[in-house]
């Protein structure tokens, strides 16, 4: 296997975008990325763009080719992958393995997503489309539900506290404040999210991400082209997992934990031969506030049940132990669902180059988690910045 | 059983012996195709349980409604719907389905 570099990012904002169709948004990251990159386009070899529900939202499929023809790459293979919210995720680790293998020696990446549009009712039915709808979904079970239960099944178990898990939220809100692609830019109390409306017990609205518009993208080369490169300081790949869980409720063997990130984290540590200690930042899944806590146990950055007090305690704060989401996360920047996967790396290159509006102190090692559907997929990268 | 409990079929492996939710085509144990049917009472433990305060479009339902994940006694884990909303109802409560709507079980807590 070939040794892969990250040589260029770009995102555009996160929110509402109107007045952009979703391949514009998806052109509008990739043309900074290659300009980032210092990459000329006719090296790209290859493209892989992360969607979830552009065919039920936007009556738009074919992103892959459809971008890559706007674009004016060469007569390269374009791959759309679906993997639910771990779109993105998918996404980045086959542009990682075209490259690691030799199929390709540069690879464009793209996240992008489009829902602001539609009603939160039609946004809610378009993402059950990762459902399993012969049981879970037939019983009437949303993704926000999903996390109500988990939030149940821990705080029966743990005993966690509304005021510790309110305390992710009011961490990554206030992430979000500096980060100049975040969708939400209000800070919001503990009282704040007390009083906003329950949305599937006990989740309210503030611990649920926003729906949003947006794209991420990347450009991957092999780490020999990324030496003959100067403008930035080299982001080398040095493990790139993907996993499969539960793909309904009913093959979940813990309610508390997501086995898909347990097995990719611990694959991801072995490939790059390190231990969580050493991370010196992540960027996780928090698609709700449960699901930060959770996700940090599973990745094994904190000891089971340990979670919630441990994000109350200033922990995974960006001047904290192990920064968590100094983006904002998904709660705060937004979750535009296919994008998300590539914008967490491009969040964790800014912090490797030392250019995040966050920045997290000497940041040399970081972790990215991607979690898609009931947990039936996850990938996690580890990055490392090299002097 | 529990007096009002529904009994449910599920399939009972006819190689391995275990039982699979309903509908199953194939046994996640051991890939056979060749099941029976075992019916057992819908009766189990809560694992999660939340109110759906906001219905997707398409769900069949008159505004909010509780929903449960439950292992059954017999073994197997479903998903079903709460008859009514009871915020109280918590994981390690037990609960038997005593009717169902649309294909849908719908469960309520076990009366001491």
């Amino acid at each position: 296997m070939r040794s892969v570099s990250i040589l260029g990012i770009g995102s555009t904002s996160f929110g509402m975008h109107p007045d952009h169709r979703i391949e514009q948004l998806a052109e509008r990251a990739a043309i900074d990325a290659i300009a980032d990159s210092g990459i000329e386009r006719e090296r790209i070899g290859a493209l892989y763009l992360g969607n979830f529900v552009s065919g039920v939202l936007n009556g738009q499929e074919i992103l892959a080719g459809l971008v890559a023809d706007n674009l004016g790459l060469p007569n390269i293979p374009c791959t759309k992958v679906e993997g639910a919210c771990a779109s993105g995720g998918i996404a980045f680790r086959h542009a990682y393995l075209a490259i690691a293998t030799g199929q390709c020696d540069v690879a464009l990446v793209i996240g992008a997503e489009k829902m602001s549009h539609k009603s939160s009712s039609e946004v809610a039915a378009a993402l059950n489309c990762a459902m399993d709808n012969a049981t879970d979904g037939l019983a009437g079970l949303t993704f926000p539900g999903v996390f109500g239960m988990v939030w149940s099944a821990y705080a029966h178990r743990y005993g966690a506290t509304r005021d510790d898990i309110s305390a992710v939220v009011i961490k990554n809100k206030t992430n979000g404040l500096r980060n100049p692609l975040a969708q939400m830019k209000k800070l919001v109390s503990a009282e704040d999210i007390l009083r906003s409306p329950l949305i599937c017990d006990p989740l309210r609205l503030f611990d649920c991400c926003p729906i949003s518009d947006g794209a991420s993208a990347l450009v991957l080369a092999t780490t020999e082209i990324a030496k003959t490169m100067h403008s930035h300081p080299r982001v080398d790949v040095l493990a790139s997992a993907q996993t499969r869980g539960s793909a309904h409720l009913a093959t979940q063997s813990d309610p508390c934990s997501f086995t898909a990130t347990v097995e990719a984290a611990r694959q991801a540590y072995a490939t790059a031969g390190i231990t969580s200690d050493q991370l010196d930042f992540v960027e996780l899944h928090d698609c709700f506030s449960i699901a930060e806590v959770v996700d940090s146990e599973d990745l094994g950055l904190v000891k089971r049940g340990h979670g919630a007090r441990w994000a109350a305690e200033g922990n995974s704060s960006v001047s904290g132990s192990l920064p968590i989401n100094a983006s904002g996360g998904l709660l705060a920047k937004g979750h535009p669902v296919g994008a998300t996967g590539v914008s967490q790396i491009y969040e964790a290159v800014l912090q490797l180059r030392g250019s995040h509006a966050n920045q997290v102190r000497d940041a040399a090692l970081g972790l990215t988690h991607n979690l898609g559907g009931t947990g039936v997929v996850c990938t996690v990268n580890i990055l490392a910045r090299q002097s | 059983m529990t007096a009002g409990t529904l009994t449910i079929r599920l399939g009972k492996c006819l190689r391995c012996g275990t039982l699979q939710g309903p509908d199953a085509q194939v046994c996640r144990d051991c890939l056979s195709t060749e099941f029976t049917d075992q019916e057992v009472p819908a009766i189990g433990t809560v694992i999660g349980m939340t109110v759906i305060r906001r219905p997707p479009a398409g769900i069949k339902a008159d505004g909010a409604y509780g929903i449960v994940s439950l292992r059954l006694d017999a073994g197997p884990q479903l998903t079903g719907r709460l008859n009514s909303i009871d915020e109280t109802c918590s994981p390690g409560d037990r609960v038997h389905a005593t009717t169902a709507r649309d294909g849908i079980l719908q469960f309520e807590r076990v009366k001491e």
